[in-house]
């Protein structure tokens, strides 16, 4: 089976920022997380994806075929959500998604009801009547109703409060049930990556500093605390460290490396505690070099 | 593509009735004052502008480009949506009141509706010009923008210039009764409605070489 999406050396350059060269795939039936700070180039990924900005120069398959403007059919496998939500503002939700619905022949009205009671979202207000969380609900909607084989998120919790933002996510995760469907899904939000991603993708500067299953992160990356009066040790695999006289902290992005070298070193009252994504992931965007062996 | 037009007529109903209402009670007062066709035209332009900045306005500030682009349609059916939706509203609003004076007067007899239909296409150029403008200023391919002013400086220009030479030399040299013959026969409306399918082929291409639908 194709690559749910597969972009390759995907560039696009703008007077102070250059997105690229993007090399990255996703298979169905998987989640990939997009992690980034503001301004890394997520954002902008997505829209070269979407059509919505042409990118300079690589490529970006959809399911096997590329996302030629000129063709439609890679559209229909594709939901998104975007960073802008894009209505016919005087016409009530149900109205923008009745057109929407004339444009994808799965579109199921079904789903748009079942979504929307679950989201609490109430379907005869304006667009322009909506607050911006009803106004992301709206979108994901509109993008879920013709039963996407890849879902696009471009940081679609933002604006929800946590039982909205709780009942998206499961909605998500039935998303995923057949098998065949995919999300990539950008944020910065990561306790919902945490929940959701099989695979995370770090974007710093318009590069991709790290692709890792997210197992593999929380399984490696451990807070470790000793005691050793020796200061200027070098460990591997140490992103961060800081110390008290003998006490000593570290942030170590492989901790069987380093309670090794530790423990050669002869370190007492060892104790490792292990790290939430997002500290992790705080670890990773801050762009120590160790991270990088790390890469699978 | 119908699917769209349908919706944008759907959507802007309002001001389109509110411009249909008041060309046609403007029409009504023309036609009571016994006002010439011209006239008529002239202050039917307001009415035309009003309308469109209108439309153009809710369309820009709604980001509808940024919509369509997102629809499973291709950028060329987009771009000769917009077109279409330009000259059917454009059409609509003029017929209702051109065309009783095509019936009242005889074309081939009364030069003021020739006068009348070149100024109707000049508009619409101007329409169509300023749709491409907009979407050059998205289009990487500076050598588009350069050709497109050139044609309309030299259309307008041109234009220009006959309306100057004929004011200035008309019945007094060949160049001024040249310049007259053209301004006062139907050539002038022809050369007035030249551009408009001239400009539909490019106007696509620019739209199509776009390199942002953000809005």
């Amino acid at each position: 089976m194709a690559n749910a999406f597969k972009l390759t050396n995907l560039t696009k350059t703008f007077s102070e920022f250059q997105l690229g060269p993007l090399n990255l795939e996703l298979e169905p039936g998987t989640v990939l997380g997009y992690i980034g700070p503001n301004g890394s180039g997520k954002t902008t990924t997505m829209h070269c994806m979407v059509g919505l900005v042409r990118a300079d120069g690589g490529e970006v398959e959809i399911f096997g075929r590329p996302n030629d403007l000129n063709k439609t059919e890679w559209k229909l496998d594709i939901g998104y959500v975007g960073d802008t939500h894009v209505f016919y503002e005087n016409w009530s939700g149900e109205k923008n998604l009745k057109f929407l619905s004339e444009f994808y022949p799965d579109w199921s009205n079904k789903i748009v009801l079942d979504l929307a009671r679950r989201f609490n979202l109430e379907l005869h207000k304006k667009a322009k009547a909506l607050s911006s969380g009803n106004r992301v609900k709206l979108a994901l909607i509109a993008a879920l109703a013709h039963s996407p084989k890849l879902l696009l998120l471009d940081e679609p919790t933002s604006g929800l409060d946590p039982v909205v933002r709780s009942e998206v996510l499961d909605v998500l995760f039935e998303v995923l049930e057949t098998g065949e469907r995919a999300i990539f899904y950008s944020t910065h939000i990561l306790s919902d990556i945490s929940r959701l991603a099989h695979d995370l993708a770090f974007l710093e500067n318009g590069k991709i500093t790290l692709r890792t299953p997210k197992d593999d992160l929380t399984d490696k990356w451990r807070k470790i605390s000793f005691r050793l009066a020796q200061n200027n040790l070098k460990l591997e695999a140490v992103v961060s460290r800081k110390h008290e006289g003998a006490e000593h902290q570290v942030i170590s992005s492989d901790h069987e490396v380093t309670l090794k070298q530790l423990g050669a070193f002869g370190a007492e009252n060892v104790q490792e505690n292990r790290m939430s994504i997002d500290e992790i992931a705080v670890q990773i965007l801050k762009g120590n070099k160790n991270v990088a062996n790390t890469q699978s | 593509m119908w699917r769209i037009l349908k919706a944008e007529f759907n959507y802007n109903a309002n001001v389109l009735v509110l411009s249909y209402f008041v060309i046609i009670v403007m029409f009504m007062i023309g036609t009571l004052l016994e006002l010439e066709p011209g006239s008529f035209s002239t202050v039917s332009w307001i009415v035309y502008y009003f309308a469109f900045s209108i439309l153009a306005y809710k369309m820009q500030k709604e980001k509808r480009e940024r919509l369509y682009a997102g629809l499973p349609v291709t950028l060329a059916r987009i771009g000769v949506t917009r077109l279409l939706l330009l000259l059917i509203v454009y059409s609509s609003l003029t017929m209702p009141w051109l065309f009783p004076y095509f019936m009242e007067y005889s074309i081939f007899h009364d030069k003021h509706l020739w006068t009348v239909l070149a100024s109707n296409f000049l508009i619409l150029s101007s329409l169509m010009f300023a749709i491409s403008f907009h979407d050059l200023k998205f289009c990487p391919v500076k050598e588009y923008r350069f050709i497109l002013i050139s044609a309309v400086a030299f259309y307008f220009v041109s234009a220009i210039f006959l309306v100057v030479v004929k004011g200035l030399f008309a019945d007094k040299n060949q160049v001024g009764d040249f310049a007259s013959i053209i301004l006062n026969w139907p050539i002038f409306t022809i050369l007035c409605f030249i551009p408009i399918p001239v400009s539909i082929y490019p106007s696509v291409v620019f739209f199509t070489k776009r390199t942002s639908f953000l809005g």
